[in-house]
């Protein structure tokens, strides 16, 4: 199955399961679906739960943590993550701030979905990866779509918390299937909100990545095995921030060599987060510094070519780690 | 007959998805009649019919690409080879053995099976895997007892600057003296017994030579003499502690050795016999050894070697007399003490294994 339908199925899942929940968006509504189809047949299945709502992402936020505030649930799709900016005083200074402000902790189950990255020559402004500014927020979770991870657990586990989240999808990532398993040369290991992916045990070498970049995180680990003989753990978390590495302590204490790579532009970013996390937890195990893979400080382009450069690609993961 | 390939839907996608066909397979369809519905990253178009004819359907379902033939319209005719969309790069199901490209290619320069490869039993097989394989000298594990003597030396090797000094003694007279001494206390009193005790004695002169390096330019001074001698008796080497050798006497050294030798070769050492030295002594007793280095265990400042006993001639007063003397070596960290103080504290010992008298006081 891929991405888009297990995303598509865990909403519907979710809305059958809790009459509380309720779905908010532009052009969410049935026969159009949404832009990348992930609300099809919502509406027509869950009626006035499931509402198409004007161009205002600030507005369409404002009423989901409203919605959650009052006591039921709400998920919020914004079209393109880089209009988040636009929902960004709603979601900083409103939803966060709301499960602290009222002389006990209120809880604020809201969920606001953001299709995010690049590789489909949407752009400048609809192609970014914005996790970056998301993080460190007080009150407010950040999360990542992965192969690996069920999205209706994803979604109950950040109702159940009562903190707001937003909830990155890569629009590559849609068209990719839900992996479990292995793939023959790797086995996937789900462990406390953590995939684990790697050719063999105690590898030296470990890749920390956001689930967006799986694809070219396995694509780059097999290259680096079966061509220059490095074995790689990669790691991907579903929750970015606050990240929490307890479950995967056994293999990051046998790595020699940390990396991390994510689609952010360089700069402030998730990664230098986790190198700033990770340096207190291995330091002086380390051989090196952990390296930290990103898009270059750019502009992302529209043209193929230029794109191109402008993402992470498998090459450059696999270069960086052979470094 | 018509080809009918995927168009070129949008600039963003380099793959769709074919959902469903409108009309079945081997149908009568006309021109602009709804045939299959395909699904790009944003949308799922409909795709019309491009002439009349029987619909040959060559893709069903799943992965397809601009441009790919997905069927035919025209007369019935045969299709060869179902066209197999694309494998995914991530398949599931489990694959016996990974070669990696270096691998592969010592494989093939040495030509070597695969059943034999397999036999490794690893599930990824490097270059130094298949170099192992043709290489046809064995490989052996060493024991356990000789593991952990290999990570002593190189950390002390990495750790500890060493310098080495020895001095000639002369036992001749001393050789006389042992038997006395070992029928007189009924144990074995030979050098490396006369050895460890004037080792032990020192302390009060030498102390850092007892201490231990905690970095910074300190270091920590022992509480005790607690001589470390080394006992190999062809079951790996150990080093059994002779803890307090400055305040016991010299029997209840000798017999302490004694014990150890016989632990060494029949039993096995208790933790607490091999721990809390602070100065070592080897022992090279073997007929021929002239002398030997010996390596500063970590945490320790100095090691002594004793060689094995040699005939010497020497001028005497009329004519030539045989001596016999031995060699006792000194290895000591640098960091600590000097050359003076190795050879002052040499020359203390000497003098207790050379002059006999001092034993019997």
């Amino acid at each position: 199955m891929r991405v888009a339908e297990h995303l598509n199925r865990s909403l519907h899942a979710l809305m059958e399961s809790d009459p509380s929940v309720h779905l908010l968006g532009e052009d969410v509504s049935d026969p159009y679906g949404g832009a990348f189809k992930i609300t099809k047949g919502l509406s027509d299945r869950f009626g006035p739960r499931v509402m198409s709502t004007p161009l205002s992402e600030g507005g369409i936020v404002g009423v989901g943590a409203g919605l959650a505030l009052a006591g039921d649930r709400a998920i919020v799709e914004i079209m393109f993550g880089d209009f988040a900016t636009l929902a960004f005083d709603q979601l900083v200074n409103f939803a966060a701030k709301s499960t602290t402000m009222y002389g006990r902790r209120v809880d604020v189950p809201l969920i606001v979905r953001l299709p995010t990255g690049g590789r489909r020559g949407y752009g400048p402004t609809h192609s970014q990866s914005l996790q970056k500014h998301f993080i460190g927020v007080p009150g407010l979770s950040v999360y990542e779509m992965s192969p690996f991870h069920d999205a209706e657990r994803l979604f109950g586990e950040i109702f159940a918390s009562g903190t707001p989240a937003v909830f990155f999808e890569d629009k590559v990532l849609y068209t990719k299937p839900m992996l479990s398993g292995g793939d023959g040369l790797h086995t996937f290991e789900l462990r406390d909100g953590w995939a684990v992916i790697r050719a063999e045990e105690d590898t030296e070498h470990v890749l920390l990545a956001p689930g967006g970049l799986t694809d070219r995180a396995v694509a780059a680990l097999r290259d680096l095995l079966l061509e220059d003989e490095i074995a790689c753990t990669l790691l991907v978390p579903a929750r970015l921030h606050p990240l929490d590495v307890t479950p995967v302590a056994d293999v990051l204490a046998a790595a020699r060599r940390v990396h991390v790579a994510e689609d952010g532009t360089a700069g402030g970013t998730w990664g230098a987060e986790v190198a700033r996390v990770l340096h207190e937890r291995l330091w002086g195990r380390l051989t090196a510094p952990i390296t930290h893979i990103s898009a270059p400080d750019s502009i992302i382009p529209t043209a193929a070519h230029l794109e191109a450069r402008c993402t992470v690609q498998p090459a450059d993961i696999r270069r960086a780690i052979n470094k | 007959m018509t080809e009918f390939r995927i168009p070129k839907l949008n600039n963003n996608d380099d793959s769709y998805i074919l959902v469903e066909w409108l009309a079945a397979d081997g149908q009568e369809v006309k021109q602009g009649d709804p045939l299959v519905v395909i699904e790009t990253s944003k949308t799922a178009e409909e795709l019309e019919s491009p002439a009349d004819g029987t619909l040959v359907i060559r893709v069903h379902s799943g992965d397809c690409a601009p441009g790919e033939l997905i069927g035919a319209i025209g007369a019935a005719v045969e299709v060869a080879e179902p066209v197999i969309p694309e494998v995914p790069p991530l398949t599931s199901g489990e694959i016996d053995v990974v070669i990696t490209r270096p691998a592969q290619a010592l494989i093939e320069h040495h030509g070597i099976s695969l059943d034999r490869v397999r036999a490794l039993g690893r599930k990824v097989i490097r270059a130094e895997d298949v170099a192992a394989l043709a290489d046809p000298r064995e490989v052996i594990t060493l024991p356990r007892a000789q593991r952990q003597a290999a990570d002593v030396v190189v950390l002390s090797h990495q750790t500890i600057p060493a310098a080495f000094t020895a001095v000639k003694a002369d036992v001749t007279d001393t050789a006389k003296l042992t038997r006395d001494l070992s029928k007189h206390a009924r144990t074995l009193i030979g050098l490396s017994e006369l050895l460890v005790k004037a080792v032990a004695d020192q302390r009060a002169e030498f102390p850092h030579l007892f201490a231990s390096w905690l970095g910074d330019g300190r270091i920590r001074l022992a509480e005790g003499s607690h001589v470390g001698v080394t006992i190999d008796v062809g079951k790996g080497l150990f080093v059994p502690v002779v803890r307090d050798a400055d305040v016991r006497p010299l029997d209840a050294v000798a017999r302490e050795l004694m014990d150890y030798r016989m632990t060494a070769l029949r039993g096995s050492f208790r933790e607490r016999d091999l721990e809390g030295a602070n100065i070592a002594v080897t022992l090279h007793g073997e007929a021929g050894v002239e002398f030997a280095i010996p390596i500063v265990y970590p945490g320790h400042v100095a090691a002594l070697s004793l060689a094995s006993t040699q005939q010497e001639v020497q001028r005497g007063d009329e004519g030539f007399i045989v001596r016999q003397t031995v060699r006792i070596g000194l290895a000591f960290d640098h960091r600590v003490v000097n050359g003076r103080d190795a050879a002052l504290f040499l020359g203390a010992v000497k003098r207790l294994l050379e002059e006999p008298r001092r034993w019997l006081e």
